[in-house]
């Protein structure tokens, strides 16, 4: 388990992560997400006690980490997957990450079997790719066998089938009652292994809720209709309280009405509709509205 | 502290070949220089004027290659720390032990441990073989002669003490290039600067310089403007020292 209260970072006039409060508990994976810049790696490094906070606190089973005897036996995080000197290989790596971590070296090699490194153990991590990289980081943060697993946006870098191999990893070590806290930028890609949501932007939190709970609340629904009569259409939706949008020649997005009762009502009116579909917003979509006042960095529109 | 910080730090430093590169580059060095240094003495002591021949030291002139090497394996310990910073391999070492006090005394024992038994082979077999070149009335001392077996003791502690500077600069400087750069200036630009320093402060001030210093400890001749020779090796560790206090005293103040 670990809980997070009233966490504050600042560095210098910047606040990182801005009284933040949320716990992960064990037995499934929560998600933790937020754009880029919201926060997220910072509230990561103050739980494994890298960083001091400005306020608030960030526990790992009751207790600060840097009390933890020998953390490694119950922490294990991945936080950037460049972090291997490039000389060295992936079993000395982690040899050496056993030793100081006083974990049984047998498990070095059972780690590289694991995470599918067990062939390149020998060679250097520089020649790896940055997928082989992530899974010498997830090897690592495995090392202990620990009952609280953080991962960085591990998906980074890994090809599709790195992808599901990870989806499937974390969802395994949930299901061994572990603490899994996976951050990411992707809804999308979180929505498919986590059954639990924590949405920052700003460092502030946005959301905690369940992955299904959150679509229902978030996931509004639009409805496109195409008719060569969409001036009258669209006065006639408006009129009913709908809101109505205009996108391309021939287009209406509808938003609060229906599929049926858009239908019934063109019906009823005698007007041509070529075209009635109804459009689930993306995960992505939802996540963009979530976190749009609180992007750190925007881009400008370009006129469209 | 346990032995397993120093068994984890001992792993990490074997298993990369800047190590090994650094070591072979400072034995390079040393052995070529005193080679040189040697067979020209050896061969041109019969022609010497008295006066050179006496303020010949056949003890440091064959090592001057150490000047170089002290800032080879100045790197090397440099890099035990730097290289971790340079990477974010830190955060996964300090995650696996919070205690980074310990993290950076481990790293300094077993990169000193190593400058020590590196210098130790290296200075020794130097000495003896430049020796053995300058021997029969050529200009070569034995170590049982005065001062001789203090000198080149002393040569192997002052590339450990910089070799303590180096690891902890790199601690204080979390930066490759920047620790290396504080660590030239030290041991070459600082006793220049002390140099050119008006005459009255030139003459209190230039033996605290660690050239100097260093120069002293390792010469069988008194030098001038010098403190003797075991109180310049202290003037030397003091750099360490203080390096390594300020070390410590940042490591654990500072986010990684």
């Amino acid at each position: 388990m670990i809980e997070v209260t009233e966490l504050t970072k600042r560095y210098g006039r910047v606040t990182a992560v801005d009284g933040l409060t949320f716990t992960v508990r064990p037995g499934r994976v929560t998600g933790f997400l937020g754009p880029n810049g919201s926060g997220k790696s910072t509230t990561l490094r103050a739980i494994l006690g890298l960083e001091t906070p400005d306020a608030g606190a960030a526990l790992v089973d009751g207790r600060p980490y840097r009390t933890l005897h020998h953390p490694l036996h119950h922490v294990g995080a991945l936080l950037d997957a460049g972090a291997v000197h490039p000389g060295r290989s992936a079993r000395a790596h982690l040899t050496a990450l056993a030793v100081a971590g006083r974990i049984d070296r047998r498990r070095v090699g059972e780690v590289l079997e694991q995470v599918g490194l067990g062939q390149v153990a020998h060679k250097r991590a520089g020649e790896f790719s940055l997928g082989m990289r992530q899974r010498l980081g997830i090897a690592g943060a495995l090392l202990g066998d620990p009952p609280v697993v953080l991962f960085d946006e591990p998906v980074n870098g890994l090809d599709p089938e790195g992808i599901l191999w990870i989806r499937h990893l974390m969802k395994s070590l949930a299901a061994e009652g572990r603490t899994v806290l996976v951050s990411s930028h992707l809804m999308s890609e979180t929505a498919l292994t986590a059954d639990h949501l924590v949405v920052i932007g700003r460092g502030r939190l946005i959301a905690d809720t369940g992955v299904e709970a959150f679509l229902r609340e978030h996931g509004t629904s639009q409805v496109h209709v195409r008719s060569p009569a969409r001036s009258a259409l669209a006065g006639m939706l408006r009129a009913r309280g709908a809101t109505v949008e205009y996108e391309g020649s021939k287009t209406l997005v509808v938003t609060g009405l229906t599929v049926d009762e858009i239908g019934d009502l063109a019906a009823r009116n005698g007007l041509p509709v070529h075209e009635l579909m109804a459009r689930q917003a993306s995960l992505e979509d939802v996540f963009m509205d979530l976190t749009r006042d609180s992007v750190e960095y925007q881009g400008t529109h370009d006129g469209n | 502290m346990g032995t397993e910080l120093l068994t984890a730090e001992w792993i990490k430093l074997r298993s990369v070949r800047s190590t090994y590169l650094s070591l072979a580059a400072a034995a390079v060095l040393v052995v070529t220089v005193a080679l040189s240094v040697a067979t020209t003495t050896a061969d041109d002591w019969a022609a010497m004027d008295p006066r050179d021949r006496s303020s010949f030291d056949p003890v440091s002139a064959p090592l001057f290659g150490a000047i170089f090497a002290q800032l080879v394996i100045g790197v090397l310990g440099v890099l035990a720390v730097s290289s971790e910073y340079s990477t974010g391999l830190i955060r996964t070492t300090f995650a696996t032990t919070p205690q980074r006090r310990k993290v950076l005394l481990a790293k300094v024992a077993v990169t000193t441990a190593l400058a020590l038994v590196a210098g130790g082979v290296i200075l020794g077999a130097t000495f003896l073989l430049s020796q053995g070149i300058m021997a029969n009335g050529h200009g070569g001392v034995s170590l049982s002669d005065p001062g001789v077996f203090r000198a080149v003791t002393y040569a192997v502690l002052y590339l450990v003490i910089v070799t303590v500077l180096a690891t902890s600069l790199g601690a204080i400087t979390r930066s490759t290039a920047g620790a290396i750069a504080v660590l030239f200036t030290l041991v070459f630009l600082l006793p220049q600067v002390l140099d050119h320093l008006p005459q009255n402060l030139r003459h209190d001030l230039m033996r605290f310089g660690l050239q100097r210093a260093a120069a002293s400890a390792v010469s069988i001749h008194p030098q001038v403007d010098t403190f003797s020779p075991t109180v310049s090796i202290l003037v030397c560790a003091t750099y360490a020292a203080v390096a390594l206090a300020l070390a410590l005293f940042l490591i654990g103040r500072r986010d990684a």
